[in-house]
């Protein structure tokens, strides 16, 4: 083989590379588990696919760049896991009553959901000063895809809810933010 | 190396490990020469390049995995060892002897230099068998660096270790 030191580094350089991306399953393997319970009850496989892949991306990209994207890829997974699981908690025939108008419970979950994971991924950035906006935008990133795949059971709405909720959940922690 | 170098090392390799690509220079710099130098004492100069290039990118395709908790020098010679026991079977399994490469006629001094050089590399070969902890314990014993662990649980990995060695050169080489 007998490398010059230029060809060396960058070899050393490539193999550092696909180093780390063979170790990005260690961060990404709870997609599957997510994926499953999304598939669980929902019969909408596109978008568990698609949610699912896009999840599998973004997990092995953060954990391919590591650093603060690397240690917010579990951040994320934690924070989506109440719009993942809240709304499957209730039976699909479960309804109420809100201003005249029937209203599905799962719906109805979704968005409190998202307001509980937006809550979560702000303490979660908040707690490490340090790690700045970048770090609470990866945890919401991967917060609200893992919270689509819950709340794909309520459809188009329910996941425009979780999304709704978690952004405002998100507001103390950023306005946090810009004000540090 | 000196213990300033390598505290460096040290905590390069960490932030490589974490995924902060400017560190890459600095732990190219300092480990190059330490393995190339490291590999060159233990396989002729016509072999040794090679494997400690090897090594060298088997350093790097593994830094994401680096634990720092431990010694990032240590790690990285365990890796090279490695590599040489490799290079020395597959020198064996091609029956290419190695160490045929010595001098026909030697003097006393450069028979013993011999000698011991051989020993010290039959010792690595049956270091590099060992699990990284026990390599990491002895290195730690015999560099006489302060362990992470009491004084108690460092003697008892020793005794574990050298027991560890013992058997291992046992079975290489058939005598204690």
């Amino acid at each position: 083989m007998e490398l010059t030191e230029d060809l060396l580094w960058r070899r050393a350089r490539r193999q550092y590379e696909l180093g780390r991306l063979r170790h990005t399953m260690q961060h990404s393997w709870p997609v599957v588990p997510i994926i499953a319970v999304g598939a669980l009850y929902h019969s909408d496989t596109a978008l568990i696919a698609s949610a699912g892949a896009i999840l599998f991306a973004l997990a092995t990209l953060f954990s391919w760049l590591g650093q603060t994207w690397g240690r917010a890829i579990f951040a994320g997974f934690l924070a989506g896991a109440p719009p993942l699981l809240i709304p499957r908690l209730v039976p699909g025939n479960a309804f109420c009553w809100i201003g005249g108008r029937c209203w599905e419970w799962c719906m109805l979950l979704c968005p409190l959901s998202g307001l509980i994971a937006g809550a979560v991924a702000g303490v979660l950035a908040t707690r490490d000063q340090g790690r700045g906006l970048h770090f609470l935008a990866a945890v919401a990133l991967i917060a609200s895809v893992t919270g689509t795949l819950g709340c794909s059971v309520a459809g188009i709405l329910g996941i425009v809810g979780m999304l709704a909720g978690g952004a405002i959940g998100l507001i103390p922690a950023y306005v946090r933010q810009q004000v540090q | 190396m000196n213990s300033a170098a390598r505290a460096e090392l040290h905590r390069q390799m960490a932030r490589l490990a974490d995924g902060d690509r400017s560190a890459f220079p600095s732990v190219f710099r300092a480990l190059w020469p330490v393995l190339r130098g490291f590999v060159l004492r233990q396989l002729p100069s016509s072999d040794s390049e090679d494997v400690a290039q090897e090594a060298l990118l088997k350093v790097f395709a593994r830094a994401a995995e680096f634990d720092a908790d431990r010694d990032a020098l240590t790690w990285a010679l365990g890796i090279a060892a490695f590599e040489v026991r490799t290079a020395r079977k597959r020198a064996t399994r091609r029956r290419e002897d190695l160490g045929q490469e010595l001098p026909v006629a030697v003097s006393q001094s450069a028979e013993q230099e011999i000698i011991s050089r051989n020993l010290e590399a039959a010792a690595l070969e049956v270091l590099g068998t060992l699990r990284p902890s026990d390599i990491e314990t002895l290195h730690c014993m015999a560099s006489g660096r302060s362990p992470s662990v009491s004084g108690a649980t460092f003697r008892k990995r020793i005794e574990r270790a050298l027991r560890r060695l013992k058997l291992a050169w046992r079975a290489k080489h058939g005598a204690d």
